[in-house]
């Protein structure tokens, strides 16, 4: 059942823009998609209950990478996307080694204190990295003609690849072996490492992934703005991704998706409303905890089950006469 | 492919001109939509409610009169979203201006303006830009795009200014946030104070929005100016400098802009704020036509008034009058129109300029204000012209 | 550190994170200057009077916002978000785009070695101590601050004691919150009031409390000043720019050499 709803919503996502011509409304699903990327990405160290406030230096530094490649020495797109992956994940090594000795609120501080970091060092060296102006004019990908500034039809599918192919990998990790050791160290990490379970080494390994995708999700960012900058890449980043899984859900990896979608679009439909925006970004976040503290998806599962219950009720009871 | 977009843009202006039209008064009037891409939440908020305000109200004394195009009489409708100075916000707000068809922008804040810059220039929007930014932001490849409020480059007028009436002043140190603005004002303040003879002996950073001041000014005062020129620095981090400044014991002269300098004397002390130079701050209005402005906000929004409202009059009767020069709502016409309109306001001669720097006269030149702080208040001293050949 | 003071309390105790408490520090802020400048009344009173503001705020947050949650972590940083985007754009529409100044008491400097200290912030730090002690004797000393602690060690044994958290709860939101008023009281002095001035000092307390330790008085006193300091004197050394990265590097390393803060203990 759920195969043929993500199957049939996968097909729709693909057919899209072949009905959709709106530039903006493409350009807000370009937008969803990296949001998409960055939530799920955090969500998959979330699992652990560690949450990472790093993730928006990881993404500016993907963005860096493909800048630099891209811009500086002309490398193709194709060539600069994986890079600008890697390397973030490369560095995420040392960093989670070092970060994830400590718990809790300590590892958000320590992460948190990477991301200035990362954006103070590049900050700090006007070359090559463009200090406080950041980089602009980065290059479009490979073939030009597809990526105009107002074409957006080869970016949603960019960003759209980008989006499937971070889901499948974060889905799959999450439901393997692997998956229910993360799961059982948010549980407890001191009993899961009584039971023969490497909790630094799996904890470094989710780090690292995340910090892959972060990369990756950045590296679109930047060929798809073409201006990237410190002033983007802060700490209000990671706090929103943080926002959007807290609000859709930690339950499943449906949560930071539907979040991430959701709190994309409802302040895009409030755009009009100018300077009142965020306050009324403001009142939808806290009356969203509020009535559904477990997230969208958590309110779907308990709204899903009820429903379930119900009919099965409504089944036993409906034969007359029965005993 | 383009020209299907046009039409669609054309119909789209269409249509909403008629359903605005519809519900005005008058039926013959076809409206312009102006986007205001500004910052009306986070730090940089009061310049963006004060430009909120004054823009609406500029428009209100426009369509009063209307805007006479080949026999039809166009007005214009300000819409404003919230940018939040965030890069990303800005592109989502052209983005969304271009999908409902509008083909003017304001834009305010380099941050803003310049990610923007190439995606108008290619959709022929016409871009008014109240930012700094460099020749990012403006210069021949962006023919559509345009300087309304002149910033880093009021220093073209400011330092000879400084020179005459302040000859003592030889050594100058500058200070500025460490972020784009703060260095294009650096680089560009530190090239033309050398041009008119001035010694530049220092030039520090700080973080901006930061709590503790005193680190930079102690480096400042072991520099030993004449002058410190505070560049791009804005709002309390102007008052808090100064004051830290005052208290390490300097002496000399202060230099600062962009300041609405009520809460600058207030957060630095009357003692510390003294002297203060006002580089295009008009603190007192003097022309009946600049008193007026101040009234209409005194009654509307009550005491008191924002001198930055002074700055950001101007532009949209530019814009009125360059529509009016080309007789034609193409952003493209106007544009063109735009490069020549001279108009009479409230700095005097105002038109477009500075070829020599960016390559095409693109960015407003007009009398810069010079106020000081006297007796902890501040006071108008003299309105400069700006410098022939710039 | 005032403002740390009540974080610790609020995070060390209830184990939430309060991101309403920089608007609080801002609306008492406001308060102050309006009952103190715009009013004209004694200053003793203004402050009262934004104690009084902050306190009202601070229970209608526990009261509508975390207790419902139940103090879990995440979704109480989250409301709190919102809450404090909420509050800050509305103080935008309602205060307009001027900021106020609240009148410093103490003007002046003092040379500690060649880094300088405005005495009006020697005066915030004395006032700070003061209050860091009397909340210390209160915590340690006084039942309703054990009650508070028991809590914080045990939520169960502490109600089979026959102690009532919710009441615990609540008046620990209240004195932070008071806090928050007297820290706002004291930035407005330096700094001017604008409804922006919560935002930064709140991210500086999280900081300050996690690297004293969270739950420790004595160590958030300590960690605020070391950051303080440590603020000026890599400013004054190195520049405004390099001090930047810096003081983030030494934050990183801190942490990870003594995971738990300079004075903390497990959590």
């Amino acid at each position: 059942m759920t195969r043929i709803v993500i199957a049939v919503l996968i097909v729709a996502l693909l057919a899209f823009p072949l009905a959709i011509h709106d530039a903006y409304i493409l350009h807000v699903m370009i937008v969803i998609g990296i949001n998409v990327v960055m939530a799920v990405s955090m969500w998959l160290l979330g699992i652990t209950g560690l949450i990472s406030f790093g993730q928006a230096g990881f993404m500016f530094l993907g963005a860096m990478t493909t800048a630099l490649l891209t811009k500086n020495l002309h490398w193709p797109f194709w060539v600069a996307l994986p890079l600008s992956a890697v390397i973030p994940g490369l560095i995420a090594a040392p960093v989670g080694r070092l970060s994830l000795r400590v718990k809790g609120v300590y590892f958000f501080l320590v992460t948190l204190a990477f991301g200035q970091v990362v954006s103070g060092v590049f900050a700090y060296f006007e070359d090559p990295f463009g200090g406080w102006y950041g980089i602009r004019n980065i290059p479009p990908p490979q073939p030009a003609a597809w990526f105009g500034t107002l074409n957006k039809t080869a970016f949603y599918y960019l960003s759209l690849g980008l989006v499937l192919v971070t889901c499948g990998i974060i889905y799959r990790i999450s439901r393997s072996w692997f998956g229910n050791v993360l799961w059982s160290i948010r549980e407890g990490d001191l009993l899961a490492s009584s039971v023969g379970i490497d909790v630094p080494g799996c904890k470094l390994v989710a780090f690292i992934v995340s910090a892959f995708f972060a990369g990756a999700a950045g590296s679109v960012y930047a060929c798809y703005f073409g201006y990237i900058s410190p002033l983007v890449f802060t700490f209000e980043l990671s706090v929103n991704t943080l926002v959007f899984i807290v609000v859709g859900g930690f339950a499943s990896m449906a949560g930071p998706i539907v979040g991430a979608v959701v709190l994309t679009v409802v302040p895009e439909m409030f755009r009009v409303t100018g300077k009142y925006q965020m306050l009324a970004f403001g009142l939808i976040l806290v009356f969203s905890m509020l009535l559904m503290p477990q997230g969208i998806i958590g309110a779907w599962e308990r709204f899903a089950v009820r429903r379930a219950f119900n009919r099965r009720i409504a089944r036993h009871a409906a034969p007359p006469g029965g005993t | 492919m383009t020209l299907a977009r046009r039409d669609m843009l054309v119909l789209g202006t269409g249509a909403l001109a008629l359903g605005i039209g519809a519900r005005a008064a008058r039926a013959a009037d076809k409206t312009l939509i102006l986007g205001c891409s500004i910052p009306l939440s986070g730090p940089a908020a009061p310049l963006g409610i004060t430009q909120q305000r004054t823009i609406e109200h500029a428009f209100e004394v426009i369509n009063a009169q209307g805007i006479e195009v080949a026999g039809d009489r166009y007005t214009v409708t300000p819409k404003f979203y919230d940018n939040k100075y965030v890069p990303a916000e800005a592109v989502a707000i052209v983005e969304k201006m271009l999908a409902d068809g509008v083909r003017y922008l304001y834009s305010s804040g380099s941050g803003n303006s310049v990610p923007v810059v190439g995606k108008t220039t290619e959709a022929k929007v016409l871009q008014m830009s109240a930012a700094s930014g460099k020749a990012h932001l403006t210069g021949p490849q962006f023919p559509y795009s345009f300087r309304v409020q002149p910033t880093n480059e009021t220093a073209f007028a400011v330092y000879p200014w400084i020179k005459t009436t302040y000859p003592e002043v030889k050594r100058v140190a500058h200070m500025n946030p460490s972020d784009e603005a703060g260095y294009t004002e650096s680089e560009d303040r530190r090239m033309i104070a050398e041009k008119n003879g001035f010694t530049n002996v220092g030039n520090e950073y700080f973080k901006r929005g930061s709590t503790d001041m005193y680190p930079v000014a102690t480096r400042l005062v072991g520099l030993n100016p004449d002058m410190i020129d505070f560049g791009g620095t804005i709002g309390r981090d102007q008052g808090l400098a100064a004051k830290a400044l005052r208290e390490l014991g300097y002496k000399g002269k202060i230099l600062l802009g962009y300041s609405d300098a009520k809460s600058f004397v207030e957060i630095a002390g009357p003692d510390a704020a003294e002297g203060t130079i006002l580089f295009d701050t008009l603190a007192e209005a003097q022309t009946p036509r600049q008193k007026e402005l101040v009234d209409w906000w005194v009654a509307k929004y009550g005491p008191p008034f924002p001198t930055y409202a002074f700055l950001i009059w101007d532009w949209p009767f530019i814009f009125a009058e360059s529509i009016r020069k080309a007789q034609s709502v193409d952003p493209v016409k106007v544009a063109e129109a735009m490069r020549t309109t001279v108009y009479n306001g409230i700095f005097g001669e105002e038109k477009f300029g500075m070829k020599s720097v960016y390559g095409i006269d693109c960015s407003l030149t007009r009398q810069i204000p010079m106020s000081v702080i006297k007796n902890g208040k501040p006071s108008y001293i003299a309105t400069v012209d700006w410098p022939a050949g710039v | 550190m005032l403002i740390a003071l009540g974080v610790t309390l609020l995070f060390g105790i209830l184990r939430v994170v309060n991101f309403v408490h920089g608007e609080l520090v801002m609306l008492s802020a406001f308060a102050v200057w309006f009952v103190g400048v715009d009013q004209g009344w004694p200053m003793p009173l203004a402050i009262m009077a934004a104690v009084i503001v902050a306190a009202l705020v601070g229970i209608a947050c526990q009261k509508f916002l975390f207790k419902p949650l139940h103090y879990e972590i995440l979704n109480c940083f989250i409301v709190g978000i919102g809450a404090s985007f909420a509050i800050r754009s509305a103080s935008w529409a309602i205060f307009g785009p001027e900021p106020q100044a609240i009148p410093a008491m103490l003007p002046g400097v003092v040379n500690m070695g060649g880094v300088f200290m405005a005495k009006q912030r020697l005066l915030a730090a004395g006032v700070c101590v003061v209050l860091a002690v009397l909340l210390y004797v209160f915590l340690h000393y006084t039942k309703p601050g054990t009650a508070m602690r028991a809590v914080e060690q045990d939520r169960e044994a502490a109600m089979l004691m026959g102690i009532n958290p919710e009441s615990v709860y609540i008046s620990a939101f209240v004195i932070s919150a008071a806090l928050a008023a007297v820290g706002g009281a004291m930035l407005g002095s330096v700094f001017g009031v604008d409804p922006e001035m919560g935002a930064e000092p709140l991210l500086k307390a999280f900081i300050i409390v996690q690297i004293g330790g969270m739950g420790s008085i004595a160590g958030t006193v300590i960690a605020g000043l070391f950051i303080g300091i440590a603020d000026s004197v890599t400013g004054t050394l190195l520049g405004g720019e390099l001090a930047f990265i810096i003081d983030f590097a030494i934050l990183m390393l801190i942490l990870i050499v003594r995971p738990r803060g300079l004075f903390g203990y497990d959590v």
